[in-house]
C-alpha cells in the first residue's frame, strides 16, 4: 500500500484565490456533516487524463502523466490534509491494454483497496472521442463485476480535454449533452443498471481541463468552455456525490473465484447425475417388470 | 587535387593511421608526424571541413588556419581508416580543435568565404563527379586539402564503410572533396575566411569536426592556420573552415582528428566538433573495420575504433559507434564482425567517437548519436547493410565510391548547414536536425531494436538513433536538397553548386576522386543549404545539418555527414563529422558499403533521411569509383560483393531490398522534413524484395525498382554522378532503346514536376526531390549508367513549366486511395478535406460510414478515387466484425487495386499501450501483410495543442509528433511482422476552424500547410511506383512474400520422421518371414505356438452363450464364471484364427514368389489388423447427396468417385471433427502396394486433403529390396507439406539381421524444402528379447544451411504374451533432440490395458525437459450409458450462470 504519511495540501495554496475560498467552503460543509476524510478513486481507460485529474485537483504534479511513456502501474494513492481535512485520491493505471479490458489490473487494483472504503469514483473519459464501443462497456461491466453495482451510486463521471472545440455542426453545449449521455448510456448497460434506477440516482459529469493552457477567467480561475470554473465545480459535484445519502464502497476480500466454483461443482454434478440415470433405469426397469407381471 | 601533393599523398597514406587515442584528435593531429602527408590529409581534412559550411561565424581564416594546422603538421590525424587518416593528420595543426576532424578542417570553406568558394568552385565542377578527384578544391591548395581532408574525415565518420571509402579517396579526393567542403563552407557563409585554402582544407578535413571545434578557437586556429600555412593551404583551409562552419565540422570531422582539434576551439564547434568527431570517429570505426579503416579510427580517438571498424566489414554498425564514440573502435571491429548491422557500427561509432568526443560531449553527443544513428541505421540488419551498400554501390557504381560519400555527407552537411544565415547554418539546422534526427533515431531505436540481429545494439541504437536520425534526416535533406537541383547556394556559384548537386545526387563521380567528391559535396552542401532553407522548417533543420557536414568527400563522409548532422545540433560540425567519418573510412569495401549501407538501411528505417541513404548509396557506387583506389575498389569490391550477395543471399528482407525501400522511404522521409512531421518515410518494402519483387504500388515498390541493379557493382561508371562537367555526357551515346527509355522516364519526371507545381511545392521539396533522385537513379540503374542528371532535370523543369503554363489539362494520372482506421478518428473528414467539399459524411457519435464506398473526384487535375470504409473496431474481442468489414473491403481492393493505402488514426490519443494491434493484425491477415508497404499514415487532429510532458511542461509540437508516429509506426512494425517498416506519416486537420494561410489552405501549428503535403506523399509513391514498372528493374521474382519465408526448416521434425523405424514392404511370399523387417517375427510365433499351453480352442467343450436376459438371471458367482469361460473361449478362437493365418503365410512363403500380380502385403503385422484379404469386395458406399460444390458453407470440392475395380485403394478420408455442415469427407486416400518386377515390392499412399485455400498432400511410397535373408533395403520418396510448402524427401535405409533377435538399420534422407536441402543420417538398432519385449534404439543427425540437428531415440515396448489378441502393450520412449543448442530430452509412456471385462483403458504420460508433459487417460466402455450423459453437464453449468450470474 502506497499510503504515504498525510501531508499538508500544499498545492491548496497554488489555487487562485476565489477557488480556494469555494474549496473551503465545500470542505467546511463536509466537516460539518462529520465527513473529516473524502477518499476519492480515480479510474478510467488508458490515456483520458486520470492522474492528471489527480495532479489537478491536488494542485501539485504527484502523478506521473502518461505521455508517449509507460503509465503508473499500480495504483497509488495520495493523502492531503487541509486544516483537519484529508483528501486521499487514487490513481489507477488503465483499464484496457491490448484492446482488452485488463483483468490484472483490476484485481490489483482491488487488492489495494482492501479494506478502504471508498467515498467517491471519478469514472474518466475525454470529451473529445467520438464513438463509444463494446469495449467502454466491457471496462464498467468489469468494473461492476469487481466492485459491485453500489460503486455507481457513488460514481461520477468526468469528461476530460473539456477545452475542446467540437465539429462545427454541434454547438459546444449540446456536444457536451450528447456526449455525457453517450457515456451514461454505455456505463448503465455495463453496470446492469436499469433505467428507474437510473433516474433515481442519477450519476453527475463534470467537466476537467488539466492542460496548462487551459482557459482562465477574470480571477485566474481556470474555465472551460461554458464558462464553469471546473476545479471547485468537480469538487462540489465530489461532495455532493458523497452526501448523497448511499453508503461508501467498501472493498472486501474477493469471494471465491468463480472459475474454481465451476470446476469444484463438477465431480457432484457428475456424481448426482449418474445416481439420477440409475433411478431413471430403476424406474423403467419397474415398469416393465409390472407390465411383465401383468400378463 | 594537384594543389597538394602532399595531401594527396597524405591522405593515401597518412589516412590510414593507427587508431588515435582517445584524446583529441587535434593533438594526435598536431603530433602527427606525417608532416609531409599533411597535405593529403589536409587535403581530406579539407575535404571535411569544407563540408561545414555553416559555421559561418568561424572566422575562415581561422578556420581555414585550422585546417591548415590541422593537415599539417602534427596531422597525424589519425587517420581512422585510410580515409580519416588524413584527416586526422590534419587536425594535427587545429589546436583546441575539439573535433577530431580528420585532418580535413571541417569548418565550412564558407567560412572562408570567397577564397574558399573559389576553390571550391575549382573542384566543384570536376568534383561533384567521379574522378574529380583533382580535387579542384587545390585551386586554393589549403583548401583542397581541407576538403580532402575533410572529405577524408567525414567519410571515416560515416558509416564505417564510407570510412573505407574514404581511404579510398585518398588525397585526391580529399583534396576535392575539401575543395568542395571550402567552397561550401564559404558558400555556406564562411565568415569570410579569409584564408580560403586553410577554410577549405579545414573544411575538408573533418570540416565539421574542425568547424565545430574551431569557431571558438578563431585565434588559435588562426594561428595555426597561419603556421600551417605553409603546410599545406589545405590545412589552412581547414582551419578557416572550421571556424566558418564549426558546427558542421566539428561534426563531420571525427576524422579529421586533426582538424578537430582546431575546431574544437569554438564552442559551437565544439558541439559540431564533437559531433562530428564523433561520427568521424564512428566512421572510421566503420570503414576500418573494413580494412582501411585504420586511417579513420586513427583520425579520432576513435582510433581504436578503426581497429574496430576493420575487423567487422560487416559492421555497418557504425551505429554503434555513435553511442560509444570512446574507445569503441575496438568494439566497433568486434561489431563489425557480428554483424553489419548497425549493431555493430554504433559501438565503433562510438568508441571512436567517445575518445574524442569526449569533450565535446554536448554536440558530440548529437553527432555520434546521429552518426550513431545513422550507423544504426546502417547496421540494422547486416543484409541490409549488405545491401544498401550493394546498392548504393550498385547505385554509385561509379568510382566516385569515395566521392560519392563524400560528396553525399557534403551535401548532408550542406543541407544541414542550410544557413540559417546561409554560413554558420549548421550550427542551427544541424540542432535542429538533431532534433529531427533524434526522433528519427529513436524511431530507429525500435527499429533496430527489432531486427533480430540488431537487437544487441538495440540500446546503442537507441541512443544512437536519437542523433542518427536526426543526423540522418539531415542528410536526407541534404542530398534531397543536393539533389534537388541546388537552386545555388548564395555563396557557391550556381554552377558549382549543380555540379555538386548533380554530383551528389549521383553517386559520387569516382573519376573525381574524393577531391572532387568533397568539392561537389560541398557545393551541393552549400547549395541545399540554401536551398533547403527555403524548404519547410524541418527540411531546413536538416539541410543545415547537412550542409554543414559537407561531408560529401567520401561515401563514408556521406554517412558521417549523416551521422554529424544527427548530431550535430545545428552544428555543421556534425556534418563535417560526418565526413571525417567519410574520411576516416579508409575501407572501401565492406566498411564502406556497411557505413553506406548503415546509412541508407537505417535511414530508410529510422526515417533518416532518405537522402542520407542515398548518398550513401552514391557513395558506395560512386566510391567504387573513388579516385582513391583502394577506397574505390574497395567500396566497388564491396558493393560488387555485396550485391551478389545480397541477390542471392537475401532469402528475406535483403538489406538490398530494403535498402531500396528504406532508401525511398529515407528519401521522403527526408523530403518531407521527417522532423517535423513525425518522421514521414518511404514504408519500407518488402525489404527482402525490394528490389526483387513486384511490391506493391507504392513507394516500397518505388524503392526497390530503385535498387541497383546487383550485377553491375563492377561498373564503377555506372552511376557517375557526373552529369556534370565531370564526366562527360554520355546523353549522346544513347542508344535507341535507351532512347525510349528516357524519353518514358522524362515524361514521368514531368507529370511529376507539374504535380509538384500544382500542389504549390517546389522541386526543391525534399519529397520531391528524393523522387526525382530516385527517378534518375532508377533510369541510371535501367540503363547502366547514369545519366546527367542535372541536365535531364533542367529539361523537365522546363518542359514541365511549359505544359503547366499552357494549361493543358492533360495530365494524366490517377490515384486509387484506400482509407481504413478504427472508428471515430477521421476517416471521412480527412476525404471530404482531400476533395474540398463534403462527399462522405461524418457524425460525431454515430457510425457515420457504415459500407465501402467508392469515391472519385478530381483534384487540381488528378483523378483521385479514394474508397472510404467504415470504421474498424479496436478492441480485441470484436475483432469478427472488423473481418467481415475487412473482406469486403478485399473485394473491392481486388476490383481496384489502391495504390495507396492511408492509415488513419488520431494524433492526439496519449496512450503508448499498443491497444490498436488486434485492430492492426486483422488487417494484416485479411488484406495481407503487403498492404503495409505502400501505407501512408495520417494523423488527423493534427493541429491539437501537444499535451503536457512529464515535467509539467509542453511538449515541443515536433516531439509530440515524432512520438506519436512512433507509436503508430510501432504499431504497424509489430502488427506486420516487419521490423524494417517505415511508413511515412502525414498530418491531417480537418477541423473546419483550422487556421489557414494567405492561400487558404489549413495550416499546422509548426506554420505547414498539410493538404499539399500529403498529396504529394501520395503521388511520390504512385509516380514511383509506374517508373518502376515502367523500368521493370524489379527481378522477376514476385514469389517471396515477404518475411514468411521460412527461415529455417524444422530441423527437429524432419529428424524425427528420419527417425521413425519404418517397415519394408514385403512381398506377399515373404509375409511373415522374418527377412530383417518384420514387427512380428514370424519364427517367434511359430515358438509361441508349440508354447503354447491353452487349450485349442477346437478341444474346447461346446459352448452355448446365454442370452442377456439369461444372464440376468444368474447369480454374480454364476455370472462371473460364466463370463469367465466366455471369454476364455473368445481368446482361444482369436488365437486360432492368428494361427491360422500365420501358417498361411508360411505356406506361401514355401511357396515362393507369387504370381506376378500377387499383392505384395505390408507389414504383416498391418495385415493382420487389417485382415487383409487378397482381394477385397467391393461395397458399393451409400449414395449419399453431396452438398453443392464452392457452396458458401462448403469451401471444398466435393466429387463423387465409384470404387475402381484397379488395384489403387481409394478411401475417402473422414475428417470426424469438422464442421456441422461438413459431410466430412475431406480428403481422399489412394494406396498401392504392388511387386515391381515381381521382385521389388512397393508401396505407395498418398492422402490428398484440398479445398478453396489450403493443399495438403502427404505421400508415402517406399520400395524395398531384398539382398539374401537378412537383408533388406528400403528406398522411399516421401511429400509432405510443411507450413507453407511442400517437402520432397528421397530415403533409404538397409536393414540387417545380424542376430537372431537384433536388427540393425542405416540409412540415409535427402529433404528438399523449398530452396533447402537437409540430409540426414540415422542408425537404428533394434532388439526383441523373448517374445513380449523389443527395443529400438535409433539416432540421427540431419544438417541443413549449416545448421545440424542431433536427436536419439530409445523405445521399449512390452507386449501381452498373447498380442495381438490381447491388446495390452506398454510402450516406454525417451527422445533427445539437440539443435541450434537447444536440447530437448522427452519422456513418454504409453499403456494399453483392459481394466475389467468391459473397459479399456489408455493412460499416456509424456514429460520433456522445459517441464511440460501431459498426461491422458483414456477410459472406453460400452456399458455404461452414464458415461455419455455426461456431456450435459457443462450446458447444465453454463445455464446455470447465465441465468444466475453471480
Amino acid at each position: 500500500m502506497e499510503i504515504k504519511a498525510v501531508s499538508e495540501w500544499s498545492g491548496f495554496q497554488t489555487f487562485p484565490e476565489p477557488t480556494q475560498a469555494k474549496l473551503d467552503v465545500l470542505f467546511g460543509n463536509l466537516n460539518q456533516q462529520n465527513v473529516n476524510t473524502l477518499t476519492i478513486l480515480v479510474m478510467g481507460k488508458g490515456g483520458v487524463g486520470k492522474s492528471s485529474i489527480v495532479n489537478s485537483i491536488l494542485g501539485e504534479r504527484v502523478a506521473s502523466v502518461t505521455v508517449f511513456q509507460e503509465e503508473v502501474s499500480t495504483p497509488l494513492m495520495f493523502s492531503r490534509s487541509q486544516g483537519g481535512f484529508t483528501l486521499n485520491v487514487i490513481d489507477t493505471p488503465g483499464l484496457v491494454s491490448g484492446g482488452q479490458v485488463n483483468k490484472q489490473i483490476l484485481s490489483s487494483i482491488r487488492s489495494f483497496l482492501l479494506n478502504k472504503t471508498i467515498d467517491v469514483l471519478i469514472y474518466v473519459c475525454r470529451l473529445d472521442a467520438y464513438r463509444v464501443g463494446n469495449l467502454d462497456r466491457d471496462v464498467t461491466k468489469a468494473i461492476t463485476d469487481n466492485f459491485g453495482k453500489e460503486i455507481w451510486r457513488r460514481c461520477l463521471v468526468a469528461l476530460t480535454h473539456a477545452q475542446f472545440t467540437p465539429p462545427s455542426e454541434l454547438d459546444y453545449i449540446e456536444y457536451f449533452a450528447e456526449r455525457s449521455e453517450a457515456v451514461l448510456k454505455f456505463i448503465s448497460s455495463g453496470a446492469c443498471i436499469n433505467q428507474q434506477e437510473f433516474q433515481d440516482h442519477g450519476i453527475p459529469v463534470a467537466l476537467v481541463e488539466n492542460s496548462e493552457r487551459c482557459e482562465t477567467n477574470g480571477l485566474g480561475e481556470k474555465i472551460v468552455p461554458d464558462g464553469t470554473v471546473w476545479i471547485p465545480n468537480l469538487m462540489e459535484v465530489i461532495t455532493g456525490v458523497a452526501l448523497n445519502g448511499s453508503g461508501a464502497i467498501s472493498v472486501g476480500p474477493k469471494v471465491t473465484d468463480s472459475t474454481l466454483f465451476g470446476k469444484l461443482v463438477f465431480i457432484p454434478m457428475v456424481l448426482v447425475e449418474c445416481l439420477l440415470v440409475k433411478l431413471i433405469k430403476l424406474a423403467i426397469d419397474n415398469d416393465i417388470a409390472k407390465e411383465t407381471k401383468s400378463f | 587535387m594537384a594543389s597538394e601533393p602532399t595531401i594527396t599523398t597524405k591522405s593515401a597514406s597518412s589516412l590510414i593511421r593507427a587508431p588515435l587515442s582517445p584524446e583529441e584528435n587535434e593533438n594526435e593531429v598536431e603530433n602527427d608526424p606525417r608532416a609531409g602527408s599533411d597535405g593529403g590529409v589536409s587535403a581530406e581534412e579539407s575535404f571535411e571541413t569544407a563540408s561545414d559550411p555553416d559555421e559561418e561565424e568561424f572566422d575562415p581564416l581561422l578556420a581555414s588556419e585550422r585546417a591548415v594546422l590541422r593537415r599539417r603538421g602534427s596531422m597525424p590525424k589519425a587517420r581512422v581508416s585510410g580515409e580519416d587518416e588524413v584527416f586526422e593528420e590534419e587536425v594535427d595543426g587545429v589546436e583546441g580543435d575539439g573535433d577530431d576532424s580528420y585532418g580535413v578542417a571541417r569548418i565550412s570553406p564558407v567560412g572562408v568565404g570567397g577564397g574558399n568558394r573559389s576553390l571550391v568552385d575549382g573542384e566543384m565542377n570536376p568534383s561533384s563527379e567521379e574522378g574529380s578527384d583533382e580535387v579542384d578544391l587545390v585551386p586554393e591548395p589549403n583548401s583542397l586539402d581541407p576538403d580532402a581532408g575533410a572529405k577524408e574525415s567525414k567519410n571515416s565518420n560515416l558509416d564505417e564503410s564510407s570510412e573505407v571509402k574514404d581511404e579510398k579517396f585518398g588525397e585526391n579526393q580529399d583534396e576535392s572533396i575539401e575543395a568542395a567542403l571550402e567552397a561550401v563552407d564559404s558558400g555556406v557563409g564562411v565568415e569570410g575566411s579569409q584564408d580560403p585554402i586553410p577554410d577549405e582544407s579545414s573544411k575538408a578535413f573533418g570540416g565539421e569536426d574542425e568547424k565545430v571545434g574551431e569557431s571558438p578557437d578563431k585565434p588559435a586556429i588562426e594561428a595555426t592556420v597561419q603556421e600551417e600555412k605553409d603546410d599545406e593551404e589545405l590545412k589552412g583551409g581547414d582551419g578557416v573552415e572550421e571556424e566558418a562552419s564549426p558546427a558542421v565540422e566539428a561534426i563531420e570531422e571525427p576524422k579529421p582528428v586533426d582538424s578537430v582539434p582546431v575546431s574544437s576551439g569554438d564552442e559551437k564547434e565544439e558541439k559540431d566538433v564533437v559531433h562530428s568527431e564523433k561520427p568521424v570517429e564512428l566512421v572510421p570505426v566503420a570503414a576500418e573495420e573494413k580494412e582501411e579503416k585504420d586511417g579513420l579510427d586513427s583520425e579520432k580517438p576513435l582510433e581504436s575504433v578503426p581497429a574496430a571498424a576493420e575487423e567487422e566489414k560487416e559492421e555497418k554498425v557504425d551505429v554503434d559507434s555513435e553511442e560509444q564514440r570512446v574507445e569503441l573502435v575496438p568494439v566497433a571491429a568486434e561489431e563489425k564482425k557480428e554483424e553489419k548491422d548497425g549493431v555493430g557500427s554504433e559501438k565503433p561509432l562510438e568508441a571512436t567517437t567517445n575518445g574524442e568526443e569526449a569533450d565535446k560531449a554536448g554536440a558530440g553527443d548529437a553527432d555520434v548519436s546521429e552518426q550513431n544513428s545513422v550507423k544504426v541505421n546502417a547496421s540494422i540488419p547486416e543484409n541490409l547493410e549488405l545491401e544498401s551498400n550493394e546498392l548504393n554501390s550498385g547505385v554509385a557504381v561509379d568510382n566516385n565510391g569515395d566521392e560519392n560519400l563524400e560528396l553525399e555527407s557534403r551535401e548532408l552537411r550542406s543541407d544541414a548547414v542550410e544557413p540559417e544565415n546561409g554560413k554558420g547554418l549548421n550550427g542551427d539546422t544541424a540542432s535542429e536536425k538533431t532534433q529531427a534526427s533524434y526522433d528519427s533515431s529513436s524511431k530507429v531505436d525500435t527499429h533496430t531494436g527489432n531486427d533480430g540481429e540488431d537487437t544487441a545494439t538495440g540500446d546503442s541504437v537507441d541512443a544512437v538513433e536519437g542523433g542518427d536520425s536526426l543526423g540522418q534526416e539531415a542528410g536526407e535533406n541534404n542530398v534531397a536538397s543536393l539533389l534537388e537541383e541546388a537552386s545555388g547556394l548564395p555563396e557557391l556559384s550556381e554552377c558549382e553548386l549543380d555540379a555538386l548537386k548533380d554530383d551528389v545526387g549521383f553517386s559520387l563521380d569516382q573519376d573525381a576522386g574524393k577531391n572532387k567528391g568533397v568539392t561537389q559535396v560541398e557545393e551541393v552542401s552549400t547549395d541545399l543549404l540554401t536551398n533547403s532553407h527555403g524548404g519547410e522548417p524541418d527540411v531546413d533543420a536538416d539541410d543545415g545539418g547537412v550542409v554543414s557536414s559537407e561531408v560529401v568527400a567520401s561515401p563514408p563522409v556521406l554517412v558521417e555527414e549523416i551521422k554529424s548532422r544527427d548530431v550535430v545540433f545545428g552544428d555543421s560540425k556534425s556534418l563535417e563529422a560526418d565526413d571525417d567519418e567519410n574520411v576516416g573510412d579508409v575501407e572501401p569495401d565492406e566498411e564502406e558499403e556497411g557505413l553506406v549501407s548503415n546509412g541508407p538501411a537505417r535511414v530508410a528505417i529510422l526515417e533518416s533521411s532518405e537522402t542520407a541513404k542515398q548518398i550513401i548509396k552514391e557513395l558506395e557506387g560512386g566510391s567504387s569509383s573513388n579516385s582513391s583506389q583502394d577506397y574505390r575498389n574497395a567500396i566497388e569490391g564491396q558493393i560488387a560483393s555485396d550485391s551478389d550477395e545480397e541477390v542471392d543471399t537475401d532469402e528475406e528482407g535483403d538489406g538490398k531490398e530494403l535498402f531500396d525501400s528504406a532508401a525511398l522511404a529515407a528519401l521522403l522521409k527526408a523530403a518531407t522534413g521527417a522532423s517535423g512531421e513525425g518522421g514521414i518515410t518511404i514504408s519500407s518494402g518488402d525489404s527482402a524484395r525490394i528490389f526483387s519483387v513486384d511490391r506493391p504500388a507504392g513507394l516500397g515498390s518505388s524503392g526497390s525498382s530503385l535498387k541497383p541493379l546487383p550485377q553491375r557493382p563492377a561498373r564503377s561508371n555506372v552511376l557517375t554522378p557526373t552529369d556534370l562537367a565531370v564526366t562527360a555526357e554520355t546523353e549522346n551515346n544513347m542508344d535507341e532503346e535507351e532512347k525510349k527509355l528516357h524519353e518514358k522516364v522524362e515524361m514521368i519526371r514531368v507529370k511529376f514536376l507539374r504535380l509538384i507545381q500544382r500542389l504549390g511545392h517546389s522541386a526543391d521539396d525534399t519529397v520531391a526531390s528524393q523522387v526525382l533522385y530516385r527517378l534518375s537513379l532508377a533510369e541510371g540503374i535501367r540503363r547502366g549508367r547514369q545519366m546527367n542528371r542535372a541536365s535531364s532535370l533542367e529539361n523537365a523543369k522546363k518542359k514541365a513549366r511549359q505544359l503547366e503554363a499552357e494549361g493543358k489539362d492533360d495530365l494524366d494520372f490517377s490515384c486509387n486511395i484506400l482509407v481504413l482506421g478504427k472508428s471515430g478518428v477521421g476517416k471521412s473528414a480527412t476525404i471530404n478535406s482531400i476533395f474540398g467539399e463534403e462527399k462522405s459524411k461524418t457524425s460525431a457519435f454515430e457510425l457515420a460510414t457504415t459500407s465501402v464506398k467508392e469515391i472519385s473526384g478530381i483534384v487540381d487535375g488528378v483523378k483521385i478515387r479514394v474508397i472510404d470504409t467504415p470504421g474498424l473496431k479496436a478492441s480485441a474481442i470484436e475483432q469478427a466484425a472488423n473481418r467481415k468489414i475487412l473482406s469486403s473491403i478485399k473485394n473491392y481492393t481486388k476490383r481496384c487495386p489502391p495504390d495507396i493505402v492511408l492509415y488513419v488514426d488520431r494524433m492526439d490519443t496519449q496512450t503508448r499501450d499498443f491497444n490498436d494491434l488486434p485492430l492492426l493484425r486483422s488487417i494484416t491477415s485479411t488484406l495481407g501483410s503487403s498492404i503495409w508497404f505502400n501505407a501512408i499514415v495520417a494523423l488527423t487532429h493534427a493541429a491539437s495543442a501537444p499535451p503536457d510532458g512529464l515535467n509539467g511542461t509542453p511538449l515541443s509540437y515536433e516531439v509530440f509528433i515524432a512520438q506519436r508516429s512512433h507509436v503508430v509506426q510501432q504499431s504497424i512494425r509489430q502488427a506486420a511482422s516487419d521490423v524494417r517498416l517505415m511508413n511515412p506519416v502525414a498530418l491531417v486537420e480537418n477541423h473546419p476552424s483550422c487556421r489557414r494561410n494567405r492561400e487558404g489552405e489549413k495550416v499546422l501549428p509548426n506554420g505547414q500547410s498539410w493538404r499539399p503535403q500529403m498529396l504529394l506523399l501520395c503521388y511520390s509513391s504512385k509516380i514511383l511506383s509506374e517508373a518502376n514498372s515502367l523500368l521493370k528493374l524489379q527481378d522477376a521474382n514476385p514469389g517471396k512474400l515477404f518475411g514468411f519465408r521460412l527461415r529455417a526448416p524444422p530441423l527437429p521434425f524432419l529428424l524425427s520422421s528420419l527417425l521413425q523405424s519404418r517397415t519394408h514392404p514385403k512381398l506377399s511370399s515373404d509375409q511373415g518371414i522374418d527377412n530383417g523387417d518384420s514387427d512380428i517375427d514370424l519364427d517367434d510365433l511359430s515358438d509361441s505356438d508349440q508354447e503354447d499351453e491353452e487349450d485349442d480352442y477346437d478341444q474346447l467343450p461346446p459352448f452355448r452363450p446365454l442370452k442377456k436376459a439369461q444372464i440376468a438371471k444368474l447369480t454374480k458367482e454364476q455370472k462371473k464364471a460364466y463370463y469367465e469361460e466366455y471369454d476364455y473361449r473368445v481368446r482361444l478362437l482369436q488365437k486360432k484364427q492368428w494361427k491360422e493365418e500365420i501358417r498361411r503365410l508360411k505356406e506361401m512363403k514355401k511357396r515362393g514368389k507369387a504370381a506376378p500380380n500377387e499383392y505384395a502385403y505390408g507389414d504383416m503385422a498391418e495385415d493382420y489388423d487389417q485382415d487383409a484379404a487378397p482381394a477385397a469386395v467391393p461395397v458399393p458406399l451409400p449414395d449419399m447427396v453431396l452438398p453443392p460444390t464452392f457452396d458458401s458453407n462448403n469451401p471444398a470440392y466435393r466429387y463423387r468417385f465409384l470404387e475402381p475395380t484397379s488395384q489403387l485403394l481409394t478411401r475417402p478420408v473422414l475428417d470426424t471433427h469438422g464442421w456441422d455442415h461438413d459431410c466430412g469427407y475431406d480428403g481422399v486416400s489412394i494406396e498401392q502396394n504392388l511387386a515391381l518386377l515381381s521382385r521389388f515390392p512397393a508401396g505407395v499412399s498418398v492422402q490428398i486433403t484440398k479445398d478453396k485455400k489450403d493443399f495438403n498432400i502427404h505421400l508415402d511410397s517406399s520400395i524395398s529390396a531384398k539382398h539374401g535373408e537378412n537383408v533388406s533395403t528400403l528406398a522411399g520418396l516421401d511429400i509432405q507439406t510443411v507450413g507453407k510448402q511442400l517437402a520432397y524427401i528421397l530415403r533409404s535405409e538397409t536393414k540387417f539381421k545380424n542376430f537372431k533377435k537384433n536388427k540393425t538399420t542405416g540409412g540415409v534422407s535427402v529433404t528438399f524444402l523449398g530452396e533447402t536441402v537437409a540430409t540426414g543420417l540415422k542408425l537404428e538398432d533394434q532388439i526383441s528379447i523373448g517374445r513380449q519385449l523389443s527395443l529400438v534404439a535409433s539416432t540421427g543427425a540431419i544438417r541443413a544451411q549449416g545448421d545440424t540437428a542431433y536427436g536419439a531415440n530409445l523405445e521399449a515396448r512390452l507386449r501381452e504374451k498373447d498380442y495381438p489378441i490381447g491388446q495390452v502393450l506398454a510402450t516406454l520412449g525417451l527422445s533427445l533432440m539437440s539443435w541450434r543448442g537447444d536440447l530437448a530430452l522427452g519422456a513418454n509412456v504409453q499403456s494399453q490395458l483392459s481394466a475389467g471385462r468391459n473397459y479399456k483403458v489408455a493412460v499416456r504420460g509424456s514429460l520433456n525437459n522445459k517441464l511440460s508433459g501431459q498426461i491422458t487417460v483414456k477410459t472406453s466402455s460400452s456399458e455404461q450409458l452414464q458415461i455419455a450423459l455426461l456431456a450435459i453437464i457443462p450446458v447444465a453449468i453454463s445455464i446455470f450462470r447465465k441465468v444466475w450470474p453471480d
